[in-house]
């Protein structure tokens, strides 16, 4: 479902992603592990073609995102690292906003409310303005979005940091429902305990490169910690 | 588009600030509608009274020529000054007359029926108002919008109402146009300025980005919903003002000139919006967008079209009017302190007749009176009248000038719409001068040729008399002037326009 081959960005002289080649299937959740500057970010946002690609190609659903742009998107999910909706709508009205942008119609209210319920949104917070939401409601906001369009594919760009420890496993019990709809799951986190929970893969990047990727079910908590820590001080 | 436009809209109707703006213009227009419009009240009233005065006026005239009265019998059996004309002048008029109308219309019946006074009678012409006045004063305020007309003043049409306010004869009154030209700009760059960036700022773009929709289609909708609150509340409040006040607008006339102005309404919004559409392509802050916006305002509302205003003041000066009137009063003061002077010597004059037993010497006095008028403020009058004549050669090219200018300015383009909807604009003023001019001329050519001044007129004298038909200002509109006005905004628009859609790029993260 994602794919990237020999994938490389450059910002000047410096390269922020170095042949990247990376597939996340149906069903799998890849989890991309790494410090600041890795490159993490940098892949996710070639996937929705924020920025180009120096070189190499990236796919979505077997399409070239770089020639079928908008095509791709159909089949993303995004959920960034501060999810921020519109603070002057509630989030029924938000997610009514950004599943037409997606759909180009408007899409039935009870269908809305299921979606909701399905991201398990507390009803009384529905009708609230978001500008009262907390960064793990405004994130459930975001996944009835991507699955209003029925994505495909979600692209989380370190979606536990900054919530707290119900919150985060509350958004974890969300992924492992997504995985078990065969979604596929690229997840870009610092959160070593919460991609070994979620994860069915994990890679490790530095300096823009892939440098170990492992079965996130081969490797215990602690020997994940050490390899980590190995990677980044070598 | 049409999902996008409703969902931009329900976006949009979350905004307080957005309709907080709007209410705010909603005010200053109808406030500016208001100015206009009491205006353009005081216009018709003065229109209506000047039409009511010169029936009336004819009216009698036409009574005191068919009045027998003073023809009958031999010259010396006519009365020369009759206490009461032999109608009853309110059964004439149909109306009720005060003892000072009574008396006035009583000298104007004796003066009526000689030849040799018709021409002093005060007829009058009046520029007639717009259906539309009330959209701006324009020119109205420098330029008289009616002229009396009669013998004394020798082929001038000048007599230009002193300027009460000076302030506002340099900045313009706040009438719509004024509004729109200089205040509606700063109502689209507060309400555009951040229509992308904000949503950067905000962090909403990262995810709107992420949908499958075109970027450029959903911020166009974004900008024309917007902007599209803007011309509608300025319009709503204009029409509504306008049914209000009574306008008639089931009438061609009128709705060709409203849908000429909204157009023109449009445009102008939407140049602004183009270059609110530009900068925001170009990524940066709303800051920064607000303050380049700024920017563009000041050059393109007051440095150019100042700068414009000056270049073609000083290629084509002319003296200002109220400075030709006091040159005009100043003669008129000396002709009559010579005519004064000249009746304070009358009762010495008698005496030195009687001691002398003759009127050599009141003869001597009143011919140097007559030698002073003719030989020395004749000149002075002619001079007058040739700097009058040059006055309007001059503001006719520099209106021809100025309307040459809208092509290069936007805020000249939509004033100049607006003056020309309205009536008021300088070309139309000076068309109006020229008018009432020819009249002058034809009715001084039509009374020279009459004979003798002891002669009686005749009805058909009367009737043959050249009258002032006064041609509504809205119907000596140039509608070539008028398209080229839209057109002219239409491309301002579309430059900005289209480098920002070629600059737009979607990746504005």
């Amino acid at each position: 479902m994602l794919k990237t081959i020999d994938l490389v960005k450059q910002y000047g002289s410096q390269t922020a992603l170095q042949s990247l080649n990376l597939t996340v299937e149906p069903g799998e959740v890849f989890c991309l592990l790494g410090a600041n500057g890795a490159g993490k970010s940098t892949t996710i946002n070639l996937f929705l073609n924020f920025i180009a690609p120096t070189s190499g190609q990236v796919f979505v659903n077997d399409l070239d995102v770089t020639k079928h742009s908008q095509e791709t998107k159909q089949f993303l999910g995004y959920i960034p690292e501060q999810v921020m909706l519109y603070k002057d709508l509630t989030g029924l009205e938000n997610l009514e906003y950004f599943a037409s942008l997606s759909r180009r119609r408007r899409p039935p209210r009870e269908e809305l409310k299921e979606l909701l319920s399905r991201v398990h949104l507390a009803e009384d917070a529905w009708n609230r303005r978001v500008g009262t939401y907390s960064k793990g409601m405004r994130q459930k906001v975001a996944i009835a979005i991507a699955l209003s369009k029925d994505a495909k594919a979600f692209l989380l760009d370190e979606p536990t940091s900054g919530l707290d420890p119900k919150a985060s496993n509350e958004f974890s019990a969300l992924v492992n429902q997504l995985k078990d709809n065969r979604m596929a799951i690229l997840m870009a986190t610092h959160d070593l305990f919460r991609a070994k929970e979620s994860g069915t893969r994990l890679g490790i990047m530095k300096h823009g490169q892939l440098v170990e990727t492992l079965q996130a079910g081969s490797i215990g908590h602690t020997d994940l910690e050490q390899l980590y820590l190995r990677h980044m001080h070598d | 588009m049409l999902p996008l436009l409703r969902q931009e809209w329900r976006l949009l109707r979350a905004s307080k600030p957005y309709w907080v703006t709007l209410l705010l213009l909603g005010l200053l227009t109808a406030l500016a509608f208001q100015i206009g419009w009491s205006r353009a009240k005081q216009t018709a009233e003065r229109d209506q009274r000047y039409r009511v005065e010169q029936a009336e006026l004819h009216l009698l005239v036409k009574e005191a020529v068919q009045d027998q009265s003073t023809r009958e019998g031999p010259p010396e059996m006519r009365r020369p000054m009759m206490k009461d004309p032999p109608v009853d002048l309110e059964k004439l008029f149909n109306r009720s007359l005060s003892d000072i109308e009574k008396g006035r219309f009583r000298v104007l019946w004796n003066f009526a029926k000689g030849r040799f006074s018709l021409p002093h009678l005060p007829w009058r012409t009046w520029k007639v108002p717009s259906s539309l006045e009330a959209l701006s004063v324009g020119e109205s305020d420098h330029w008289p919008s009616y002229y009396s007309i009669d013998r004394r003043r020798q082929g001038k049409t000048f007599s230009p109402p002193s300027l009460f306010n000076p302030f506002q004869s340099m900045i313009g009154a706040l009438d719509l146009s004024t509004l729109l030209t200089v205040l509606l700009p700063l109502f689209v760059i507060v309400v555009l300025h951040d229509f992308v960036s904000g949503d950067r700022e905000q962090g909403t773009l990262r995810l709107i980005l992420s949908q499958n929709v075109s970027f450029r289609k959903l911020v166009l909708t974004r900008l024309l919903v917007r902007v599209s609150g803007i011309v509608l509340t300025v319009l709503l409040v204009v029409v509504t003002g306008l049914i209000l006040t009574g306008i008639n607008l089931s009438d061609e006339h009128t709705l060709r000139l409203l849908g000429m102005f909204s157009l023109s309404l449009v445009a102008y919004t939407l140049f602004w919006s183009a270059v609110a559409w530009l900068i925001n392509s170009l990524g940066l802050t709303s800051v920064t967008n607000a303050i380049l916006m700024t920017m563009c305002w000041v050059v393109l509302v007051i440095v150019l079209p100042l700068g414009m205003s000056r270049v073609v003041a000083g290629r084509h000066p002319v003296i200002p009017l109220n400075a030709l009137a006091a040159k005009e009063n100043e003669i008129r003061a000396s002709v009559r302190k010579a005519r004064e002077q000249q009746r304070a010597n009358a009762p010495q004059n008698e005496e030195r007749r009687e001691r002398r037993g003759s009127r050599q010497e009141g003869n001597r006095q009143e011919t140097a009176v007559n030698s002073f008028i003719l030989n020395e403020l004749g000149p002075q009058r002619q001079g007058i009248a040739a700097e009058i004549a040059q006055v309007f050669e001059n503001h006719q090219s520099r209106s021809d000038a100025l309307d040459a200018c809208g092509i290069w300015s936007p805020a000249f383009a939509i004033k100049n719409t607006c003056d020309l909807i309205s009536g008021n604009s300088l070309s139309q003023s000076i068309e109006f001068s020229r008018k009432t001019g020819e009249f002058h001329a034809d009715l001084l050519a039509y009374l020279e040729k009459l004979p003798h001044r002891q002669s009686t007129l005749t009805v058909e004298d009367l009737q043959n008399m050249p009258v002032f038909l006064p041609a509504p200002a809205a119907r000596t509109i140039s509608w070539e002037r008028l398209r080229t006005n839209v057109m002219t905004l239409a491309i301002w628009s579309a430059i900005p326009f289209l480098i920002g859609w070629i600059g737009f790029r979607s990746r504005l993260l």
